[in-house]
């Protein structure tokens, strides 16, 4: 007998839903299996382009999200943070927040409130907070957060005159095209697991996959060629293969000639960066660079993947350029299987709000900065405050709002909480996308308890504090996303309804798709498409949305101008030599039900150390670790993995305290990739230690050179 | 029901198929494809247990880690499914990657079922359908050998090339 394949329940339903996952930026297409409205199962939809029947925990975990009890049903409030919340209704909620945000105006100005958002936020708490921002006058507006590298200041918009949160070049249905993937910082088989199905397709059809990152991930034992380097560290290990590249006069300087400038640029920066330079600063044996740049070398189209849904928050300038420098130095841009592919992409970027740039703050600088701290802050979900706790971050300020669907630290150290509605309990849109998607989600049931969607509270605070009138404020988040559609010019053409999965072909449509003519089905001798809209951006013999250049750039042409930042290499400490990181676990379902997915380390709680690290500082697993950082230290049980390098410590995203040993940052949401810190191990000599590290650390780079 | 590992990495596995009768079902996992996501295991949980809250405690696929040594440093995880009782990893041997207990012990509760709703539908069994990588495999032992010839193909492609550049 042969079984089949098929995304079916066995369990007995009368009605069968579709829409798309809203737990990350990839978008998968879902099936929703119903009985007397009630949900029965959860299965993928074979039909959508994305995940072609497959879900990842995380959409799977949906099924046990519905009728959680640990989710918020009632709106919360109290006057102080001392007091204990006292459950309220929806509109003594808003009367609550509107009075009080009413006092902070009066006594502090406008300029005194923050709507904080990040990049991963729903769509309708982003542009809703956006609206109301304006409606207040307040300049603190959710995309002046975004990370900065990927804003409108960043080396990628100077470059390709299109911000890196808008630059996904190819679809990810055209990543099987390419001869070449590389897979820079960040672990996508646990952040985005669906993302990496179509690169393990182009690798079974013989692409080589290379992946740049500083820890043994699981996304690095299925390439083709890994390469682990000091954390932060990646970018002058590209550097140094661009410069063999253009050493070897490999490339196609043609492309280079034609449609690129500042290449003297290019070749000035990477100069630098030599053979041993490189082994030194990486920590990495020579003829690994070597086979790295033979790869590149040898290989075309090269497409490369920068960073996932997690570690983008932490890439710079540098790294983003280093990435679109080797795109263009080997002309893989504008055609199938090349490009540089960033996730989480949306055509939205909520700039210009009142005139002033965007991505150029960040939430921890504001709070930890003296004097203007803001006096009000609306936040979603339980956002991370690298550099700060959360709890002591919000208590100093007057008024802080946390929407949120399940309780969590911000939502806990606030004055109000406001409980949000799941994206399968109302409809709203999927801007942020793994594949340039534009989709929508439907709602499949109705929200438990007073559970809304964001843009409801948005408007309902907006019509209660007088800030314009119903009429400016379109009535339900179903119509204010089609509005917002149809006001981009980057998506014009479409609304709302040619986005719903269960009368439209799956998969939504592949943005820009401008108000000149409707979005059609792509096919080329290399994409047989069955999602609407176009797979490769900066195709020869087409401009681009908007402007009649084929790249969007003044020249018409991708600059190679290096950012300043690229002149200087990461600083070496010899008072605190170890890096500490941190790395999601799969998700930040703790909310979820409490399931963790990464496996049985997943659910391991302390810090990582590798075993010739533990033996010099006379660590054995579970004794506990001093971790030293510049401003604060922490304790944290020692889980000894050779998957961390020796001069590595790895700790959980959410481990209590790790956030507060970061520096706070400058701009963005982003913080640095890595921490500088010493450690040794508790109630141990600290000078001791820090001779046997040094010692452990001078050994390792005499090996790294005897081994090239 | 038996579970066979298989990887271009691995030198010798497909051969165990021949040992099987034709009929026999075999549930096949392509290593190479696996990211470990753990997907498998939540799905024989809603499968199995859906109306648990929280989702912990039940499922009888499991990703169990290990070190491939002998091939490179890196991580290698295998969905691991005991086909006799509830601790799969006390016996599972590398070398060998069939899992099996020698002592057949009683009292577990949690060993596989096999699906057999979904089975009985025609339907592969629930970590087979569910996978994000889709690289678990479900059927007779006749089915996954051609499952497998493209794999195989592709291996007798990697040694030719090899033969060429030494050549």
């Amino acid at each position: 007998m042969t079984f089949r394949k098929r995304q079916e329940t066995t369990r007995p339903f009368d009605a069968v839903r579709r829409t798309t996952c809203g737990n990350c930026p990839t978008g998968c297409g879902l099936k929703i299996f119903m009985k007397a409205g009630q949900v029965v199962d959860i299965l993928g939809d074979e039909e959508h382009p994305g995940n072609k029947g497959s879900v990842c925990p995380k959409g799977l975990l949906t099924y046990w999200h519905l009728g959680n009890g640990a989710r918020l049903t009632r709106p919360r409030i109290r006057e102080r943070l001392s007091e204990p919340f006292r459950s309220v209704g929806w509109d003594e909620a808003l009367d609550f927040v509107a009075k009080r945000l009413q006092g902070c105006v009066t006594a502090h100005g406008r300029d005194s409130v923050a709507v904080y958002g990040e990049e991963t936020d729903p769509f309708d708490y982003l542009a809703g907070g956006d609206l109301f921002a304006r409606a207040l006058g307040s300049p603190l507006a959710p995309a002046r957060f975004f990370p900065g590298p990927f804003g409108p200041d960043g080396a990628i918009a100077r470059m390709f005159g299109l911000p890196a949160a808008q630059l996904l070049c190819n679809s990810s249905r055209d990543w099987c095209n390419s001869r070449c993937i590389l897979l820079y910082g960040g672990d996508i088989a646990a952040s985005d697991p669906l993302a990496i199905g179509p690169v393990m397709d182009a690798r079974d059809r013989g692409a080589l996959v290379l992946c740049l990152g500083s820890s043994d991930t699981v996304t690095a034992a299925k390439a083709t060629m890994a390469v682990r380097v000091r954390p932060g560290t990646e970018s002058v290990f590209l550097r140094g293969a661009l410069r063999r590249l253009l050493a070897a006069g490999k490339g196609d300087p043609e492309f280079l000639a034609e449609w690129t400038e500042d290449e003297a640029s290019l070749r000035k920066t990477v100069q630098d960066c030599t053979d041993d330079s490189v082994a030194r600063i990486c920590g990495v044996a020579a003829d690994e660079l070597e086979r790295f740049a033979e790869i590149l070398g040898q290989t075309h189209p090269v497409s490369v993947i920068a960073g996932d849904w997690f570690s983008r928050r932490s890439l710079t300038d540098v790294d983003l350029w280093s990435c679109a420098a080797l795109v263009a130095l080997t002309g893989s841009l504008g055609i199938p299987g090349g490009g540089l592919n960033l996730f989480g992409v949306s055509p939205f970027s909520f700039q210009a709000a009142g005139g002033r740039p965007a991505h150029d703050l960040s939430l921890p600088g504001l709070l930890a900065g003296s004097g203007s701290a803001p006096a009000a802050v609306f936040l979603h979900g339980d956002p991370a405050l690298p550099g700060l706790d959360a709890a002591a971050a919000l208590g100093s300020v007057e008024l802080a709002v946390c929407l949120s669907q399940y309780p969590g630290a911000a939502s806990e150290a606030a004055h109000v909480s406001i409980p949000l509605s799941g994206w399968l309990e109302y409809d709203g849109l999927l801007p942020f996308s793994n594949g340039r998607l534009l989709q929508t989600h439907r709602k499949v049931m109705d929200a438990p308890g007073e559970c809304r969607p964001a843009y409801d509270f948005w408007r309902g605070l907006a019509l209660a504090m007088g800030l314009g009138d119903a009429a400016a404020w379109a009535d339900g988040c179903a119509a204010f996303c089609d509005a917002q559609l149809r006001a981009n010019p980057l998506t014009s053409g479409v609304g709302l309804a040619d986005l719903d999965p269960e009368t439209n072909i799956p998969g939504g449509v592949l943005w820009p798709c401008p108000g000149d003519k409707a979005p059609e089905l792509e096919r080329t001798r290399f994409i047989n498409a069955v999602t609407r809209g176009l797979n490769i951006l900066f195709e020869r013999n087409r401009t681009f949305p908007g402007t009649d250049k084929r790249f969007p750039t003044v020249s018409g042409r991708v600059s190679l101008a290096a950012p300043i930042s690229a002149q200087s290499n990461p600083p070496e400490t010899q008072e605190r030599p170890l890096r500490l990181v941190v790395r999601p676990r799969v998700d930040r379902v703790a909310a979820w039900g409490g399931k963790v997915a990464d496996g049985p380390e997943g659910t391991m709680d302390g810090v990582r150390v590798n075993p010739r690290l533990a033996l010099a500082l006379g660590l054995r697993g579970g004794d506990a670790l001093e971790i030293e950082a510049a401003h604060g230290g922490l304790r944290l049980a020692a889980r000894l993995s050779d998957d961390v390098a020796p001069d590595v410590l790895w700790v959980p995203e959410g481990t209590p305290g790790a956030a507060a040993l970061f520096a706070v940052p400058e701009r963005g949401a982003g913080g640095a990739p890595f921490a500088a810190v010493a450690a040794h191990k508790a109630g141990a000599d600290r000078e001791a230690a820090r001779r046997a590290v040094a010692a452990l650390l001078a050994r390792n780079s005499q090996h790294q050179e005897a081994r090239s | 029901m038996k579970i066979v590992w298989v990887s271009t990495r691995f030198s010798r596995l497909e051969a165990e198929l021949d040992k099987l009768p034709e009929d026999e079902n075999v549930l096949v996992v392509d290593m190479d494809r696996c990211i470990s996501c753990g997907a498998c295991e939540l799905a024989c949980q809603a499968e199995h247990r859906a109306g648990d809250m929280p989702p912990q405690g039940g499922p009888r696929i499991f990703m169990t880690r290990m070190k491939d040594g002998a091939q490179d440093p890196s991580t290698v995880r295998l969905p691991l499914s005991c086909r006799h009782c509830g601790s799969p990893c006390e016996f599972q041997d590398p070398q060998n990657f069939w899992v099996t207990c020698p002592s057949g012990r009683e009292g577990r509760a949690q060993t596989c079922d096999g699906c057999p709703d979904r089975l009985a539908a025609g339907l592969m069994p629930a970590c087979a359908t569910r996978c994000s990588m889709k690289c678990i495999y479900f059927g007779t032992a006749r089915d996954m050998w051609f499952v497998l010839s493209e794999k195989r193909l592709r291996k007798m492609g990697e040694v030719m090339a090899e033969c060429v550049e030494e050549r």
